[in-house]
């Protein structure tokens, strides 16, 4: 894989996720680092401290939508306010147990986001999501 | 005597006179100027009476035949005259010339007679043609009178057709709102007898909440404002129900005045009811599809979630993984199963509130459910160190003993939970009654919700909106099930660090 990420982040309370996660993408070896945030207000925090800096900001950021504290629609709302500097690449997918219309159409209404994918997420399916940004890159 | 009577018997004799060619001294010329003449004369005289009667036997027209026939005759004779005059060159019949002269002298002044009398009326006759055409003009107008004449006929018929036996009440109301007349079908509706009526108005008989409406119709009525009204409106009825009618009212105006009013009732009761249950029904409807949306977003978040979880950690497993990872894994296992099971158990209590949704229940003492709920937090109350004040001003009210025990539990809990450092827990509790219903009020003086953030989930499944807390989101969730299900509503106030106020209106009372 020529294409190389350099920072991943999951949001995602769920511990089990985010540990098979942080491996699949490891394993992977598309991806050089990766932030852990366990709910979308911790995210959101690490986001408005960061947002001036041009390190450390994920390029890649897989998110949750059910979340204690803040959810991933309250994070998404967050994010889009933060004014990052124009040349801060992000993709972000929404990665979540919900597959009904509801959530699917309301991810739609995010520019934002560029894609939306229903856990499980094998490492297969993971593959799959990183050759979808690759090869768009 | 002798001459007349010679005179018939000698009649064609022409001896008595020489030819007329010998009697004076005629020219060629002068001789044959006159018979020529006089025969063209008689030719011509001859003529004319055959073409007038040619004439009249076409026409079928009879007026002025008797006219027509004298002059015929008139000029004929004159023509026989001219013609006697002509061969008394060689015959000279002077008697037959005579008489012939004497029948032309009388048929002539028969015809001087008639002419003279028919003369006036002759004069004062119009041409045919504008005859006829006003003579169709006149069966026109008579034939249009008579279809008029029929149609009002008809028309007061059909009135009278459809005022005796219309299923719709009418009814003809004086400008001041007396009845002038009422049918059937309004006496069935308001269930007086027509005497009744005729000595009362529609004031007498309409709901004091609808009057003003429709008086205020009536005199836009009055004033020109409009030429008919409709509207919906309760009358009393002799046995004193309110039944739902639509009205429709136009006013008739004579010689510049108002009338009166034709007024149609329809009773729109049934209608009615029917509206107000559809309406109650789809309510009810757009509540399931509510809480049907929210068993999904759980079915899909919390039971989905956990369960890919455990799909997603055997697939890696199965694959290379080391012993730290391994172990880690299999510890949060069964975290995730109960999660599940918790879930699972939640929904099953959210179900069994849904399905005894409405049911009828006995009277619950506040108090009663208050004890019960302390005996559960009887240590955190104690820990907590708190004040509660309790007052009742309602004691009891209509609501699953169960639900009400859970109701406070949850409440208090939270509200000792939540409390705040170096702050004395202060509860209050207590009921009162507000526009029919009674109201539930837990106010506590703990850390608040920032309400700008979490307002919106404040009561959804599995929020939780303070860290460090050991909160499942569950209990505000159940709450509000329960007392929705009992057609309740909870209100909450908040600020961070004063405290939150929860308010709980019951359904209002039947008695």
């Amino acid at each position: 894989m020529s294409y190389k990420l350099s920072t991943a982040g999951i949001i995602d309370d769920d511990q089990i996720y985010q540990l098979v996660m942080r491996r699949t993408i490891e394993q992977s070896g598309a991806i050089e680092s990766i932030l852990q945030f366990y709910d979308g207000e911790e995210a959101i925090n690490y986001f408005k401290q960061k947002y001036n800096s041009s390190e450390g900001l994920p390029d890649l950021i897989l998110l949750d939508i059910n979340m204690p504290f803040m959810d991933g629609w309250q994070f998404l709302d967050e994010f889009v306010k933060i004014p990052f500097k124009s040349d801060y690449k992000k993709t972000i997918f929404i990665i979540s147990s919900s597959s009904t219309s509801e959530d699917l159409n309301k991810a739609k209404k995010y520019n934002v986001v560029s894609g939306y994918h229903v856990k499980p997420i094998t490492k297969d399916k993971f593959e799959e999501i990183l050759q979808s940004i690759t090869g768009a890159a | 005597m002798n001459d007349v009577l010679h005179f018939f018997v000698k009649l064609l004799n022409s001896s008595d006179w020489p030819p007329r060619w010998h009697c004076g001294n005629w020219s060629a010329f002068h001789g044959w100027l006159y018979i020529a003449s006089d025969l063209l004369i008689w030719g011509a005289y001859f003529t004319i009476p055959l073409i007038i009667i040619r004439y009249i036997t076409r026409r079928k027209q009879q007026q002025f035949r008797k006219l027509y026939i004298l002059f015929a005759a008139f000029i004929l004779a004159c023509g026989a005259t001219h013609f006697l005059d002509a061969i008394a060159f060689w015959a000279p019949v002077y008697r037959l010339s005579a008489l012939v002269r004497a029948i032309t002298a009388i048929v002539s002044w028969i015809t001087v007679f008639t002419l003279i009398r028919i003369l006036p009326y002759a004069f004062s006759l119009r041409p045919t043609q504008t005859l006829e055409a006003e003579l169709e003009m006149r069966k026109k107008i008579e034939s249009d009178l008579e279809v008029k004449n029929i149609l009002v006929q008809e028309g007061r018929q059909l009135f009278k057709n459809v005022f005796d036996h219309s299923a719709v009440g009418i009814a003809l109301v004086h400008p001041d709102g007396r009845w002038l007349n009422v049918n059937q079908a309004t006496c069935d509706l308001l269930g007086y007898t027509k005497e009744e009526l005729l000595n009362a108005s529609f004031q007498d008989v309409t709901h004091p909440d609808d009057l003003a409406t429709d008086l205020a119709y009536v005199e836009e009525m009055l004033q020109k404002k409009r030429e008919s009204y409709q509207m919906e409106k309760r009358y009393i009825t002799k046995d004193g129900a309110a039944i739902w009618i639509l009205l429709a009212v136009s006013l008739t105006w004579q010689d510049g005045k108002p009338a009166f009013f034709i007024s149609q009732l329809i009773d729109i009761s049934a209608k009615k009811r029917l509206r107000m249950e559809v309406e109650k029904k789809n309510a009810e409807l757009e509540s399931h599809i509510v809480k049907i949306n929210e068993f999904n977003r759980i079915v899909a978040h919390n039971l989905r979630g956990p369960a890919s979880t455990l799909i997603n950690m055997t697939d890696f497993l199965e694959k290379n993984c080391n012993e730290e990872d391994r172990n880690f894994l299999l510890s949060k296992v069964k975290d995730t199963s109960m999660l599940i099971i918790h879930t699972l158990n939640d929904l099953k209590d959210l179900l069994e509130i849904q399905i005894q949704q409405g049911s009828q229940t006995a009277p619950t003492y506040f108090s009663d459910a208050l004890q019960s709920s302390m005996l559960m937090l009887e240590n955190e109350v104690k820990g907590a160190d708190a004040v509660l004040n309790v007052r009742f001003d309602v004691p009891e009210v209509c609501f699953p003993k169960p639900y009400l025990d859970s109701v406070f539990y949850n409440l208090l809990s939270n509200a000792l939970k939540y409390r705040r450092d170096g702050r004395e827990p202060v509860i209050d509790i207590h009921t009162t009654s507000r526009n029919g219903h009674i109201v539930l009020t837990v106010k506590d003086n703990g850390i608040g919700i920032d309400m700008q953030k979490y307002g919106q989930d404040l009561f959804k499944y599995k929020k939780v909106f303070h860290k460090g807390y050991e909160s499942n989101g569950v209990g505000l969730f159940l709450t509000r099930s329960q007392i929705e299900a009992n057609n309740g509503k909870i209100e909450v106030e908040s600020e961070v660090d004063k405290g939150t106020l929860f308010r709980i209106y019951f359904e209002k009372q039947k008695l």
